[in-house]
């Protein structure tokens, strides 16, 4: 890889990765903390998921999806809820981010038909 | 000039995400997210409340897309460990970076 080709990809990361977290804090202040977080973090799993069945590149992958999802935000909602006693509230927010974005994620990789792709 | 502040610190760390998982594949992703989740917990346990380190910094370190991509590439038990590693071990970072604030 040229010098000039990693400066790009590294923009490109770099400013993707800007607009997955202004997406996150938008969606976050327009539809609420928990019901923003898990949007996003369940739509970014979609997209991954078809970034990585079409090959696209780390702009998608690692820029818009890593940062328009947040593991740190989840974990620390589970964290006080779970200090806090409400231990339902906390395994409900964990186990719908876990299976609603393993099941988008799933269901998402299989849009491209094998072979279809690159 | 908040929200500036804030999308300028999530690219900033998610170049160091990207550069610890091209280096280190499946690894960098769950170490970025056991420390970032750790830390959000100290933060919070200290009264931090500044959206640009939370939202931004540590939201823009952490995955949880990455994290589904690396399931998706695993096969056979390592995957299911993947999973509880990064899920408990995620929640019981943050909550053990809560107690130690």
């Amino acid at each position: 890889m040229t010098s000039s080709i990693r400066a790009r990809s590294w923009a490109a990361v770099a400013i993707s990765a800007a607009i997955g977290a202004a997406l996150r804090w938008a969606a976050v202040g327009l539809i609420g903390d928990r019901p923003g977080l898990l949007l996003c973090n369940v739509l970014g799993c979609g997209v991954i998921g078809y970034a990585v069945a079409q090959g696209s590149g780390p702009w998608l992958t690692a820029g818009l999806c890593g940062a328009l999802t947040s593991c740190s935000a989840i974990a620390l909602q589970v964290a006080v809820d779970f200090d806090e006693g409400h231990y339902a509230t906390a395994a409900g927010w964990l186990l719908a981010t876990v299976l609603l974005g393993g099941a988008v994620f799933s269901a998402s990789t299989r849009l491209i038909p094998p072979g279809a792709h690159r | 000039m908040n929200a500036v502040a804030l999308v300028c610190a999530a690219s900033l760390t998610s170049l160091i995400r990207w550069r610890c998982t091209t280096r280190w594949p499946q690894i960098g992703t769950m170490v970025v997210n056991l420390v970032g989740s750790f830390t959000i917990g100290v933060l919070h346990g200290r009264g931090v409340d500044s959206a640009i380190l939370t939202a931004g910094a540590l939201g823009g370190l952490t995955t949880v897309s990455g994290a589904a991509a690396d399931i998706g590439s695993m096969r056979g038990p390592g995957r299911a460990g993947y999973l509880l590693l990064t899920v408990a071990g995620c929640s019981a970072g943050a909550w053990w970076g809560l107690q130690l604030a």
